[in-house]
């Protein structure tokens, strides 16, 4: 009973593909025998024949092409306006991926300095399946909460010991992964927040000490500004780079929650002569660094390294991975003790972390979320007794107030975000962070992008947005009844219970099992 | 379009010959258009030909100029393709109105049409995959 409206599409195409080279035939005579002016029109018709004939019977590559011709362009053309679309008008508030547009906003307004309150109630799904803070009955006056203070290295005495006055830094993000102007605008902003930066795995960080922020230099596999020619560490250069004044803390990369168990990746579209300098890499092809550091193929080989690590450069030194697999871990702690190295810190990064480019299958599917990693961590440091021992940071999709609470209650002394700052650099997400068109100057080198990225207009951004999470953090801690960030615990959020093996853990067995052994044990920050 | 996939097959720049035919059609294009703009007396005669003197010599000869600049731009493959298509224009009213002997040129007009033809559809080719919307299905 239906009444179809629908279109024919293959008659729609049929009538295209043979009325196309009969007007060329009637525009050719008419031209001829008219005016030689109509062959203005002949000349495209022509081309587009041809154009068809090719489509029609001269590729196989494409179905759609062969067996409609033409007008099945309009898919590819459809396709490819196809992100933008759904982002400006048919994706909800919700919706998007990375970031929803209630979470970019969030940053927005934050960086602008805008007050962020909204109205009516909040735009997400209470399904129950979503770590939540738990406020106390007892807020704490907001004069009485104690400022934050985190030294990393005091463990070991250091004489270089670093302290953190805030509880979150500018994740690991390279001069080659960004452009010149966004490490710039990153590092001038860090400098006026008083917040470090990691200068992510890009070789001699030329960019990031312009601005003489505190940086985490942070090596990757491939070492790249600390390496031999056969990939392994060069210890001269390491000691030369650890004695600039700006570099605070080394960061060893073991693994990255976007492409766990894979290297860092930079295409060859990104890649100028001067990155390929700094790097000391040839031009013209995709970097790829690789899994893991040649020193570290067990527990012991890779405590060893980090013990190398932290005698040649005299800094506090941390290591960062995404969780794989908890006994592999406990391994690593075993061996930590074994050989009494402690790093001065574990840096979490979830599952869920960003990533200039990296595979699609490491992207989605695999490695551990931060929330579900975190008390894993948090509570295996506790089960060896070297807790104490080591600072934990924590990283992934990190960029709101509530969000980075629920990693600092979790186990986190403090928390990474680098997307967090990207947005608050102007990022609209439009995830071209690969093609080097980034078409808000971040994640490119070209010229003519980067003009609109003003350094010292966006750093002001970037330190707007600290402060405004500063606000929000202090608020937070109120409400949850706590004077100072290390009384955060387990107890204040609310776990979705999840399976583990055959049994499926409830969400307060597994609570009651961290917040006991949180009670049993000294949380290292003062 | 904005997919992060790092497997896309990459393309590989155009060989450094292809500069020869690039530059040999915007070398034609160029002066074909300065005769045509400035009422050289040939190209009178074949406009009065043609029934278009003296709108549509201007007319043609802005296109020429305009092909010759998109040619040595970085967006030479559209160059190339509206260069073909102002030649085919060109092979229509040499089949069609003209002759292929013009003014006593021994054939000259249109040995210089194949050359610009060919060197510009060499061009075309070559780089067809940096056109827009099609280059992607070429």
């Amino acid at each position: 009973m239906a009444i179809s409206f629908a279109v024919d599409l293959e008659k729609v195409s049929r009538a295209a593909n043979i009325s196309i080279p009969v007007v060329a035939g009637v525009s050719f005579v008419a031209g001829h025998y008219l005016t030689f002016y109509l062959h203005f029109l002949t000349v495209p018709l022509i081309m587009l024949t041809g154009l068809n004939l090719y489509y029609l019977h001269g590729q196989k590559s494409h179905a759609l092409l062969a067996n409609y011709g033409i007008l099945a362009q309009m898919r590819y053309l459809f396709e490819s306006l196809g992100p933008e679309l759904r982002q400006y008008l048919f994706m909800s508030d919700t919706e998007e991926r990375p970031f929803n547009r209630v979470e970019r906003a969030e940053v927005y307004r934050k960086a602008k300095g805008i007050d962020s309150a909204s109205a009516f109630g909040s735009q997400l799904l209470f399904g129950g399946s979503d770590f939540k803070l738990l406020h106390s009955m007892y807020p704490v006056p907001k004069e009485e909460i104690e400022p934050f203070s985190l030294t990393v290295g005091e463990e070991r005495g250091l004489a270089q010991a670093y302290r953190l006055s805030k509880p979150l830094m500018i994740s690991a993000m390279s001069y080659g992964s960004l452009g010149g102007n966004a490490v710039r605008a990153l590092a001038r902003g860090a400098k006026k927040a008083g917040i470090p930066m990691n200068t992510g795995e890009g070789g001699y960080p030329k960019y990031h000490l312009m601005e003489s922020c505190d940086l985490i230099f942070q090596m990757g596999t491939a070492k790249f500004g600390v390496r031999e020619d056969d990939g392994t560490l060069d210890d001269e250069r390491l000691a030369k780079l650890a004695g600039e004044a700006s570099i605070k803390m080394i960061e060893v990369k073991l693994s990255q929650g976007a492409k766990p168990g894979k290297g860092g990746l930079l295409p060859k579209e990104k890649i100028t002569e001067e990155i390929a300098e700094l790097r000391g890499v040839p031009l013209g092809n995709d970097v790829v660094s690789p899994p893991f550091h040649p020193e570290c193929r067990d527990p012991a080989s890779t405590v060893a390294f980090i013990r190398r690590v932290q005698e040649v450069s005299g800094l506090p030194v941390g290591i960062k991975l995404c969780l794989g697999r908890d006994t592999e871990l406990v391994a690593l702690l075993r061996a930590m003790k074994a050989q009494n190295v402690f790093p001065d810190y574990i840096s979490i990064d979830g599952a869920e972390g960003g990533t200039g480019a990296a595979p699609k299958a490491f992207m989605d599917d695999f490695g551990v979320p931060l929330l579900e990693a975190l008390p894993v961590v948090d509570a295996r440091l506790i089960e060896e007794n070297i807790r104490d021992k080591m600072k934990l940071f924590a990283a992934g999709k990190l960029v709101s107030p509530g969000k980075q609470l629920l990693a600092l209650s979790l186990g986190a002394d403090a928390v990474y975000t680098a997307r967090g700052f990207m947005l608050a650099l102007g990022c609209i997400q439009a995830l071209q962070c690969n093609a080097n068109t980034c078409p808000v100057g971040i994640t490119t080198h070209r010229p003519e992008l980067q003009r609109g990225l003003d350094i010292e207009g966006k750093s002001r951004r970037v330190a707007n947005y600290v402060h405004a999470l500063e606000h929000d953090w202090e608020e937070a801690l109120s409400a949850l009844g706590k004077k100072r960030f290390s009384e955060l615990s387990p107890e204040n959020v609310l776990m979705p219970g999840r399976q583990q093996g055959d049994t499926i853990l409830t969400r307060e067995d597994e609570q009651q099992y961290l917040i006991n052994l949180r009670r049993n044990s000294r949380r290292p920050q003062a | 379009m904005g997919s992060a996939d790092p497997a896309t097959p990459k393309r590989s720049p155009a060989p450094l010959w292809l500069w020869v035919p690039r530059l040999i059609a915007a070398g034609v294009m160029a002066f074909v258009a300065y005769l045509k703009l400035t009422d050289n007396p040939g190209d009178v005669a074949i406009f009065t030909q043609l029934g278009m003197e003296p709108h549509g010599r201007y007319l043609v000869g802005v296109i020429e100029g305009f092909c010759a600049l998109v040619l040595i731009s970085p967006y030479a493959p559209v160059g190339a393709v509206l260069t073909s298509g102002v030649m085919l224009g060109a092979l229509i009213g040499h089949a069609t109105k003209l002759g292929f002997i013009v003014n006593d040129d021994g054939g000259m007009h249109v040995g210089l049409l194949a050359l610009v033809l060919v060197s510009s559809l060499l061009v075309a080719y070559r780089r067809r995959r940096e056109l827009p919307l099609i280059g992607d299905t070429l």
